[in-house]
């Protein structure tokens, strides 16, 4: 069956989950939906929403507590970061950020979130208990992509008009190396293990991977789909399993997200899933991979085992961020 | 004299970087191969079959504008002004309408009709949004030179189309000038504060056009997913 048929099709969602290889674990996701200030959740046994919210302006960047208790969401147009009980969906409290909080991160202890401010050139870091600033790190113009070490010990950011990838110590909050990426740099992830960063570049339409311990670059992975023009492939969004097999690109308004064969950097496949795709998060188990399309309003759930989209859920306007919840 | 050649001395020092520093915005991340180009979204003249249509190929729908049921309903289901319902509803009497056998092949010349007349404007507002800015540009300039001579009625046209699919939708063509009127002649002042408040409500428009191929898009999308709901290839 045909993934846009069966998108539209609540008949066939039964048929596409026979598709999937494993019975799904029920976590949570939760969506921003940067246009309608809005946070979708989403049970991932039955793939439907279960519960929509009214949040602040303009949610994009979402991530839990390290306990799964708080779902905390840059607001970006409030300029500041919600935290939100991430059972009842109460409102908890306000973190303080700079302007225009766009992507965040939590150091693996839990207690420290990063904040890129798009508007101010600066990363802040954040105790969230205490709900206080302890440090503003100056990174390039316009920072937005947030990667942490698995030892919490490097934080990279990217800035989109600098193209840099921006090493920064978590003991000092002082960066140690600049890395010149492609243009537009949106994400960056370390793997599991913490040999590898990858960085997209949303103009440049590449990946790079690079060695954090000497920041030489490993390999760089570009795009090539039949019939679709070079600028509509924007790479924005990366996921690594843990195992450290399979990466998946989101390709923005190519519509596809890449799956790549990380021994070799090479893409396996292109898996078509709704408009505008930006950003991906994966279920604990490794299993579905949900994918936030801005332009199609929708999320789609892609099976990482069979390799194929199976099935596409209504979220609000412009989802932009996307988090799984272990519960 | 001196006062006002101060004045408008000053004005134009903290006015023009405020205004070039609009015409960064809203991203300073430009796209360094399209210069001319202000929005946030990396510039794509046309949306490619392929990226939102996995059904039949399109090599044999190039006659549509022959059938006059398929060229009037391609231009009407990517009317923005429509709901989503309204536009599956008005694919799916279409559908109806057509005996099994050929079912398939219609709506595939449908969704190519729709898409070509998506891209025929997609085209048309894009190169608006870059006249639109270099425009912008070229009055920034002119207002740092104090040398501003604007035509009273230069209403923003966006696009050369009018009374197209989308000629009830706003903003697709135009965009209003809350400012439109006459400047004052007669003082340089009063002309020079006229000038850039001009600029400067002009600029909040940018966004809000820039907006219109990401609703474009929005809109094809929802149609190829109607029309590939309804076939059986």
């Amino acid at each position: 069956m045909l993934f846009l048929k069966s998108a539209l099709s609540a008949a066939a969602a039964g048929a596409a989950m026979a598709l999937m290889s494993a019975p799904a674990m029920a976590y949570t996701a939760y969506i921003t939906n940067e246009k309608d200030n809005t946070l979708s959740v989403i049970d991932t046994e039955k793939l439907e929403v279960i519960k929509t919210v009214k949040i602040g302006q303009r949610p994009r960047g979402v991530v839990l507590s390290k306990d799964g208790k708080w779902v905390i969401v840059c607001t970006s147009d409030d300029n500041i970061i919600q935290v939100y009980d991430a059972k009842t969906l109460e409102f908890v409290k306000l973190l303080p950020s700079g302007p225009d909080p766009e992507l965040q991160i939590l150091h693996p202890d839990g207690k420290i979130l990063y904040v890129a401010n798009e508007d101010d050139n600066l990363v802040t870091v954040i105790d969230i208990e205490q709900g206080k600033v302890i440090s503003d790190v100056p990174v390039g113009v316009e920072p937005e992509g947030m990667g942490i070490s698995p030892d919490g010990k490097v934080l990279v950011n990217t800035s989109e008009t600098t193209n840099m990838a921006h090493f920064i110590d978590t003991t000092t909050y002082k960066t140690f190396d600049n890395i010149l990426v492609d243009s537009r740099p949106r994400v960056a992830i370390f793997n599991a293990e913490g040999t590898q960063l990858w960085v997209s570049s949303e103009i440049g339409g590449t990946v790079t991977v690079i060695n954090p311990a000497d920041r030489k670059q490993i390999a760089k992975i570009n795009f090539e789909i039949q019939g679709i023009a070079k600028e509509a492939i924007q790479p924005v969004g990366v996921r690594i399993t843990k195992d450290g097999k399979k990466a998946f690109v989101a390709l923005g308004p190519a519509n596809r997200v890449a799956i790549i064969d990380v021994a070799t950097f090479k893409v396996e496949k292109y898996v078509l899933v709704g408009q505008r795709v930006w950003q991906l998060y994966l279920t604990p188990d490794d299993k579905l991979l949900f994918t936030t399309n801005g332009a199609s309003n929708d999320v789609t759930v892609v099976d990482v085992a069979a390799e194929k989209a199976i099935k596409s859920i209504k979220t609000g306007r412009y989802p932009w961020g996307v988090v799984i919840s272990k519960d | 004299m001196r006062y006002r050649s101060l004045f408008r001395s000053t004005l134009a020092a903290f006015a023009v970087p405020l205004m070039l520093a609009a015409l960064a915005s809203p991203s300073l991340a430009k796209d360094e191969a399209n210069p001319d180009w202000p929005c946030v979204w990396r510039k794509v003249v046309e949306t490619d079959a392929a990226t939102i249509w996995d059904g039949p190929s399109l090599d044999d729908t190039k006659n549509w504008r022959d059938d006059d049921t398929v060229r009037k309903l391609s231009a009407y289901v990517i009317a923005r002004r429509l709901k989503p319902e309204e536009v599956e509803d008005a694919i799916k009497k279409f559908a109806e309408s057509i005996p099994e056998e050929t079912r398939d092949k219609k709506l595939t010349e449908l969704f190519a009709a729709a898409l070509a007349r998506n891209n025929e404007e997609r085209k048309i507002v894009i190169s608006g949004i870059e006249r639109f800015h270099k425009r912008q540009l070229a009055r920034a300039k002119e207002i740092e030179a104090e040398g501003i001579e604007l035509p009273s009625t230069d209403l923003m046209t966006l696009s050369e189309s009018e009374g197209g699919a989308n000629s009830g939708d706003a903003p697709a063509g135009k965009i209003e000038d809350p400012t439109s009127g006459a400047p004052p002649k007669d003082d340089p002042e009063e002309r020079m504060k006229w000038e850039i408040r001009v600029f400067q409500e002009r600029q909040q428009n940018i966004p809000i056009a820039c907006e219109i191929p990401q609703l474009m898009d929005e809109r094809i999308g929802l149609v190829a997913r109607a029309i590939r709901a309804l076939m059986k290839s």
